[in-house]
């Protein structure tokens, strides 16, 4: 986990164009020039919050990667953030679909273990997701 | 070509700058293959306060047709709205209604 939480960090970072970053930063207008000038005024506000997220994945985990069972609910919300780009990075790199994400992994497909990855946050998100009361303010919105 | 460029101009100016102001803008947010279920019904409560209930509606007419009308009003509210949307990593645009 904590390799995915650095590889993403390196995505975010970065300035680059990959398939990955555009997920993450997704264009807002069908034009270009509107997009652009759009990114000026909010992307670099949109990566710190990104790059916080996964830092307080990082402090949680430390250096054992033992997770305290109990996070404040404003740490809770920036774990779901992390875990959801962690995720859609996970996906664009694995080119998946709707039927990829409903069926088993397949143990002899090479990418089963990063398909096992993207799985298990899914139940880490949703475990989460099922305790935290989505009206109580979590401080990252 | 009009004979008198400058007055021209000017009024075609005003009358977008105006009709920009006035027109409502959607927020958009498309199906993707990856973001879980009950994680877009929470956002969409999260962000709007919306009840559950309409997080549940708008998250499956984002399955099912690929695309929900989240949101709309001015070009600023949207934006911002668009902004957390990405904050949350759901895949929103935005665009000026009819």
């Amino acid at each position: 986990m904590r390799h995915v939480v650095s590889e993403i960090t390196q995505v975010i970072s970065g300035e680059g164009t990959t398939d990955v970053h555009d997920r993450l930063f997704p264009d807002a207008f069908d034009d270009p020039e509107e997009t652009r000038k759009y990114n000026a005024l909010v992307q670099d506000e949109l990566r710190t919050h990104k790059l916080r997220a996964l830092d307080t994945i990082r402090n949680t985990l430390g250096d054992t990667g033992r997770v305290n069972a109990s996070l404040p609910p404003d740490e809770a919300h920036l774990w779901l953030t992390a875990l959801t780009d962690m995720r859609l990075a996970l996906g664009v790199r694995l080119e998946v679909s709707e039927e990829d994400m409903g069926r088993e992994p397949d143990p002899d497909d090479p990418n089963a273990p990063a398909f096992a990855v993207l799985h298990w946050l899914g139940w880490l998100q949703e475990t989460m997701v099922e305790k935290l009361d989505p009206y109580s303010e979590g401080t990252d919105s | 070509m009009p004979q008198t460029i400058a007055p021209d101009t000017i009024e075609d100016i005003q009358d977008d700058t105006q009709s920009d102001l006035e027109r409502v803008w959607l927020v958009i947010v498309w199906n993707d293959p990856v973001n879980l279920m009950s994680y877009v019904t929470f956002v969409l409560q999260k962000l709007f306060g919306y009840s559950r209930d309409k997080a549940t509606k708008l998250m499956l007419q984002v399955h099912h047709q690929g695309r929900a009308v989240v949101s709309s009003g001015s070009r600023e509210k949207a934006e911002l709205d668009c902004f957390r949307l990405h904050g949350h990593g759901l895949w929103a645009t935005l665009s000026k209604s009819d």
